[in-house]
């Protein structure tokens, strides 16, 4: 359990301050994947750096577990960041070491004995599905291959967290997807507690349980990733959101045909959850004398579930006792024409 | 037939003086070496935004470290007599010539380290810092290991300048081939030993840069 209390950093550079963290609350669950999204600039890099303490606040405490970081000894906090693994965006890997005395270094750094150092590497170059490449340099390795090497670097002591700061954002999206499988993997399986920060939707729509939506120093909107897709509030979220629907031009698209199709109406369907895997469609069709046009259409899956938009045009003589059948099952309706 | 016109000569001395200025070389690389990377440890550690920063520490080694650099070897010598003959208890031979050379060069080779960990990126320290590594641990497994390459072309070209260094020396009364050169080969005229010392310093020369090269891209695994 992570519970940051009021935290703020300012930066000072020659006579002008910078507030790159805006008194931020936030708790973090056990065991939960929870995302923080924001374009650059929004000040989530440092707010990430602030739960191991590689950026120190300049107010507010970090509890982690119960032990307020920011009050403990230089010594305490060394031990406390082991418990704490980290993930980078450019990888961060020593070029002068192997994949194996990669990974071996943080338990090197731990204290860990020669021979369990050995079982334990042997074992995470496993997990990671690096297997054969233990003698290989970090310059022989493809990207995605760098950043199986840093996860596994940043798990070898059985942290407690995972930090990811943009740790997809140099993958092409294939990689990306299976790193975020990986991690996806490691969570469930260790039952891990992961902050990720990101500027790409579909990162956190993928894995993540719960997201914070960060603008200049400000944590704007948070909650599941669920509700915050289905029902942004904020402008920044909503902008996010987009990225992956691309409601504009479905909107457009919707308005085009309802001109087109002056007889009927144009809707548009919002399921969520379970509901996006039902055949409401078919129901419609079979009990109402309704015709149905297919425009357009999309679910989107996350780690919560689905949930997805449909616009329809329908026709025919029963168009409001098929769209009060869809209301009481719990879809979401929104007429365009 | 070579040797006839070399009438001048003595292959004696000339193995002799190669072997103090190989002597006067090597001693003061090893010294320049451990007190360079001291040096270019404190002046990159101490820098802005690094893990000791701290200004006037910073400024006092930099300055130190300038200063020692600007003033002209043979200068530096003499300023330095005192000193040497306090330390070594002579003025004359290969071992009075090290405290000159030592600090004449040790300052030189603690820039071209603080350059080398310069070199170093950035996020491979905060990743070091991260997993909970003291500055201990990052000096002895990351600052050294991965600026290694640059470590060594840097003690490659100080080595290289300790040569030429040893020649000023030697005309000053330290020995060696420079030593040699000038009292033996220009004062007398015969400047076929000139010639035969400046072969084999460039000798000396050609092997310190191939070696450096060599074990050089040996660990370079980027």
């Amino acid at each position: 359990m992570i519970i940051l209390n009021k935290v703020q950093k300012v930066f000072k550079a020659d006579h002008t301050t910078i507030t790159a963290v805006n008194q931020v609350d936030l708790s973090i669950k056990k065991g939960e994947i929870f995302g923080i999204i924001g374009y650059s600039g929004a000040g989530k890099s440092t707010l990430i750096r602030m739960l191991n303490l590689l950026e120190r606040p300049t107010s507010g405490t970090v509890m982690i577990d119960g032990q307020d970081l920011t009050k403990i000894s230089q010594k305490e906090l060394r031990l406390a960041r082991q418990e704490i693994g980290m993930v980078f965006q450019h990888f961060n890997l020593l070029w002068s070491r192997t994949v194996f005395e990669n990974i071996a270094f943080s338990l090197e750094i731990a204290g860990v004995k020669k021979a369990k150092i050995q079982e334990r590497v042997t074992e995470l170059i496993e997990l990671v599905g690096l297997t054969g490449k233990e003698h290989a340099y970090p310059n022989q390795l493809s990207g995605g291959q760098k950043q199986r090497v840093g996860i596994a670097r940043a798990l070898a002591n059985n942290p407690r967290v995972l930090l990811c700061d943009e740790a997809t954002s140099a993958l092409d999206p294939q990689t990306t997807d299976e790193i975020l499988d990986l991690l996806v993997q490691i969570n469930k399986k260790y039952q891990l507690t992961l902050v990720l920060i990101t500027h790409e939707m579909h990162v956190i729509h993928k894995i993540c349980h719960r997201v914070a939506i960060m603008e200049s120093g400000n944590i704007v909107e948070q909650g599941e990733v669920l509700d915050i897709f289905s029902s942004p509030k904020h402008p920044v979220t909503k902008r996010f959101v987009k990225q992956l629907a691309r409601e504009d031009n479905s909107l457009k698209v919707a308005r085009h045909l309802a001109q087109e199709f002056p007889d009927g109406k144009v809707v548009l369907l919002k399921f969520l959850k379970e509901k996006a895997e039902q055949p409401f469609i078919t129901n419609v069709i079979r009990n109402f004398k309704v015709e149905i046009n297919i425009i357009q259409g999309k679910i989107l899956h996350t780690q919560e579930g689905g949930y997805g938009d449909l616009y329809i045009h329908l026709t025919g003589s029963e168009i409001n006792a098929a769209l009060n059948y869809l209301t009481q099952e719990g879809v979401e309706i929104e007429v365009i024409s | 037939m070579i040797l006839s016109l070399l009438p001048h000569v003595n292959w004696e001395r000339m193995l002799s003086a190669t072997i103090e200025t190989l002597y006067m070389t090597l001693i003061a690389a090893f010294f320049s070496f451990i007190l360079g990377l001291l040096l270019g440890l404190i002046l990159f550690l101490t820098s802005p935004g690094q893990l000791l920063e701290n200004k006037w520490i910073h400024r006092l080694f930099s300055a130190f470290v300038n200063i020692f650099r600007s003033i002209p070897f043979v200068i530096l010598i003499i300023l330095l007599l005192d000193f040497t003959k306090l330390l070594m208890g002579t003025m004359l031979g290969p071992n009075a010539a090290l405290p000159a050379l030592i600090i004449g060069s040790a300052p030189f080779y603690g820039r071209l380290v603080e350059i080398a960990f310069r070199e170093i990126d950035k996020g491979v320290i905060e990743a070091s810092l991260s997993m909970g590594a003291s500055i201990g641990t990052i000096i002895r497994k990351v600052l050294i290991p991965e600026s290694l390459p640059a470590l060594i072309s840097g003690i490659t070209v100080t080595t290289i300048s300790l040569v030429g260094y040893t020649a000023m020396a030697g005309v000053i009364g330290a020995g060696g081939l420079g030593n040699l050169a000038y009292l033996e080969g220009f004062q007398r005229h015969r400047f076929d030993i000139v010639v035969v010392a400046t072969i084999i310093i460039l000798f000396i020369v050609f092997v310190i840069q191939w070696i450096g090269d060599f074990w050089s891209h040996q660990i370079d695994k980027r």
